[in-house]
């Protein structure tokens, strides 16, 4: 036993002599600063992660227009650019293809005050180099669907030994805003990922981004700020998130995976500029990036958030279960006979405690998904099967816009 | 034990030795230092009063016993009849400027008033070994809120990347087109031309205005690295002379003097017409010209100009006009399903 134990502590008195010796400056025994250790083994998380890594670049395509916070409310899909390019107009500005640019779906006047809109200088939209990570070692690569809203012509993919690739876009979910890639390349070093189970909030979490043109990863530090946001979907991290790393990893310490950094907002939309580098970034967690290739790894296909087509009650203390207040007709609840007054007791298996509880199950699920939802109907146990729907198209919110006080105005020269 | 376990050591060791300071702060034995280091050679500076959006009050380091302060150029500074230093102790001085350089935007300015007493100066480290990833502290006159002996303002960040930028603040470019030191320690007004110092306590950069990247329209700090200004204090301190002298070019696009003749490659660019955003699609190639010769095609898509990405046949026309005769080009291309390179040198255009 105690020649065992010796060994032991000579083993890793090696290993930190080992780990000390190939990093930077040697250290004098009791003099290591928590700091300096801390960034030594950041140093090591981002050897592990750059070679997982990649950089994408677009080409052409509709320019798709992230809206200012102001314009929400409007009679707007930004999102959704319109086909068609009649829309262009030729600029008076010299030299500035960053300010053209044309959005679908709009009343003319909202229209005319985007356009003003667009006169000032360091307004933003969705292009423009991103970053993607490498999720199997065949050439399969999963990034952000923020860049492909705006259908680019060419993407090609850098990887970290400087080879260049031409990828095509296969498929893109909707819901968490990942789109996947394919190149034709072998052997690709793959990242390791965290099991979303054992996150906790409060963990050193780095978001890891190659957008900018230069060699290695931008990196910017932080920790998990909460769990199953948007819906059950999302980690959330104050490590500032941007273009500069959206598709990119949320790293822990080590240089494992958290999930992939996407464009979320508070209501699943894709968020504007007024959120980037705001300390609220979010991370999808990539729980089965082989499963993720099944799903998406299909030109065209499109995965799109889950709806189950029910009112809850909304009692957060409840232990046992979500009463289903409403069921909407025509809709995935009611085909698979849920009625009112049931209880949702269990889905797929997972204990429901009240109504989050199975709203987040439905987050983590895609239209088309099928589910067995277990109800308590007259103190009998009903198991439903159900096909979820997509969610139906929002109406139109009667096209409130900001009052023209509020509206920036192009700046004099 | 693998290697692999030797970063959560560290780490619960790090825990530990929180939950056993007894109940003090934790503190950084490192920072304290690093902060005591560089702090006496923290100068506030106070200039123009501030107007509309530009701050009168900015920060500088002392570079030389004799009085040298460097600081970042800005109308705080310009045309003002009086700029005011407030040292660490307290003491306030009077300053002029001796020396400015467009390019990087620096200003030397010299303490005026004799003193018997030699000023102490910011050490300055060595910005070649910045690394990705390393915890930073900017020093500042954030907001103007320490008064006579109160210290400067210190922020911890991390080195975010060290990159070239295609930025620009408000209407106008971004001046250096060199790499400078992306980081994320918190950039308030008044902390321009504030020192970066690593966790030893030297001085790695002079910290710049907050500026947008071109490419991905997310905001960043930078810091300009010390390796780029060293230069600058040894030419005004071996050379001294002039009140002011503009070192470097004051253009962004093109610092080259323009004597070599324009690059001529040879492509012909499908134009958008009224599109802008039409990307550069090769429309011809002229026969025997360098792109035709290094195999460049017709219907060929232009994505990179080295490491520049080309947004659209306009973007192209941009970025080609940079280059001149003689200078090598990588351009990424794609034709068909691949991605090529082609490279070449850039000739003389030819008359006609």
């Amino acid at each position: 036993m105690l020649t065992f134990g010796i060994r032991t502590l000579g083993l890793r008195a090696l290993g930190l002599l080992a780990f000390f010796a190939c990093g930077v400056p040697a250290f004098a025994g009791d003099d290591i600063d928590e700091l300096e250790a801390l960034q030594l083994v950041v140093h090591n998380a981002i050897k592990t992660i750059d070679p997982s890594v990649v950089r994408i670049t677009t080409v052409g395509g509709i320019r798709t227009i992230a809206v200012p916070d102001e314009f929400k409310g409007a009679d707007v899909a930004p999102e959704r650019p319109r086909e068609d390019d009649d829309n262009a107009r030729p600029s008076d500005e010299e030299d500035e293809e960053d300010r053209d640019g044309r959005q679908g779906g709009r009343t003319p006047r909202f229209e005319n005050e985007f356009q003003k809109l667009l006169a000032i200088p360091g307004f933003k939209k969705s292009e423009g180099p991103t970053t993607g990570l490498i999720i199997s070692e065949d050439g399969y690569i999963l990034t952000s669907a923020w860049n492909f809203d705006s259908k680019p012509q060419a993407t090609v993919v850098t990887t970290s030994d400087g080879r260049a690739h031409a990828a095509q876009l296969l498929g893109i979910d909707r819901a968490a805003g990942l789109a996947l890639l394919k190149i034709d390349a072998r052997d690709l070093p793959l990242p390791r990922f965290i099991d979303p189970k054992t996150v906790k909030e409060g963990a050193w979490s780095f978001a890891v981004g190659k957008a900018l043109p230069h060699r290695g990863v931008e990196i910017k530090y932080g920790v998990i700020s909460a769990k199953n946001r948007i819906g059950g979907m999302a980690l959330q991290t104050d490590a500032a998130c941007s273009p500069s790393n959206y598709g990119g990893p949320l790293i822990d310490i080590e240089g494992r995976v958290y999930g992939m950094i996407v464009p979320l907002g508070a209501r699943g939309e894709v968020t504007n500029p007024n959120w980037y580098d705001c300390g609220i970034g979010f991370a999808v967690p990539l729980r089965d990036p082989e499963a993720l290739i099944e799903k998406l790894g299909e030109e065209g296909k499109e995965l799109l958030p889950a709806f189950l087509g029910v009112q809850m009650d909304q009692d957060r203390t409840q232990e046992d279960g979500a009463k289903i207040v409403t069921v909407l007709a025509k809709h995935a609840a009611a085909k698979a006979g849920m009625k009112k007054g049931d209880v949702v007791i269990s889905i797929n298996g997972e204990k429901v405690k009240n109504a989050f509880t199975l709203r987040f199950a439905i987050g983590r699920s895609r239209a088309g998904d099928v589910a067995t939802l277990i109800v308590k109907r007259d103190d009998k146990d009903v198991p439903l099967r159900v096909t979820f729907d997509k969610r139906p198209a929002p109406k139109a919110r009667g096209g409130k816009l900001p009052s023209p006080a509020k509206m920036p105005t192009k700046p004099k020269k | 034990m693998s290697l692999r376990t030797i970063p959560i050591l560290l780490v619960v060791a790090l825990a530990t030795s929180m939950a056993h300071a007894g109940g003090l702060p934790l503190r950084s034995k490192k920072i304290d230092a690093a902060v005591e280091k560089v702090q006496p050679s923290v100068v506030k500076i106070y200039g123009a009063k501030g107007f509309r959006g530009i701050y009168g009050y900015m920060t500088g380091i002392i570079v030389h016993e004799s009085g040298l302060v460097l600081t970042r150029g800005s109308v705080t500074l310009e045309e003002v009849p009086a700029i005011k230093v407030h040292l660490h102790d307290g003491r306030r001085v009077m300053a002029e400027i001796v020396r400015e350089d467009r390019r990087t935007k620096m200003v030397l300015l010299r303490l005026l008033g004799a003193t018997k007493d030699k000023y102490p100066v910011a050490p300055l480290g060595d910005s070649s070994k910045v690394r990705t990833g390393q915890f930073v502290l900017l020093v500042g006159n954030a907001y103007k809120v320490a008064l006579g002996r109160e210290r400067c303002a210190v922020n911890l960040g991390m080195v975010n990347a060290i990159a070239k930028l295609d930025a620009r603040i408000g209407l106008s470019d971004f001046h250096y087109n060199g790499p400078v030191i992306l980081h994320d320690a918190m950039n308030n007004p008044g902390v321009y031309g504030g020192p970066l110092v690593n966790l030893s306590g030297d001085v790695i950069g002079l910290s710049g205005r907050l500026v947008e990247s071109r490419d991905t329209n997310h905001q960043v700090h930078y810091a300009l690295p010390v390796n780029v200004l060293k230069p600058f204090i040894e030419d005004t301190l071996t050379r001294p002379g002039a009140k002011r002298i503009y070192t470097g070019s004051g253009t962004q696009k093109n610092p080259e003097p323009e004597d070599k003749p324009a690059g001529f490659h040879g492509i012909m660019i499908l134009k958008g017409g009224v599109i802008r955003a039409t990307p550069a699609y090769v429309d011809r190639v002229v026969p025997n010209s360098p792109a035709a010769k290094a195999g460049m095609r017709p219907d060929d898509l232009i994505i990179k100009i080295d490491e520049s990405r080309v947004k659209s046949w306009k973007s192209f026309r941009r970025l080609m006009a940079g280059y001149r005769a003689g200078e090598t080009v990588k351009l990424t291309v794609k034709r068909g399903d691949d991605v090529k390179l082609v490279v070449f040198e850039l000739a003389v255009a030819p008359r006609g």
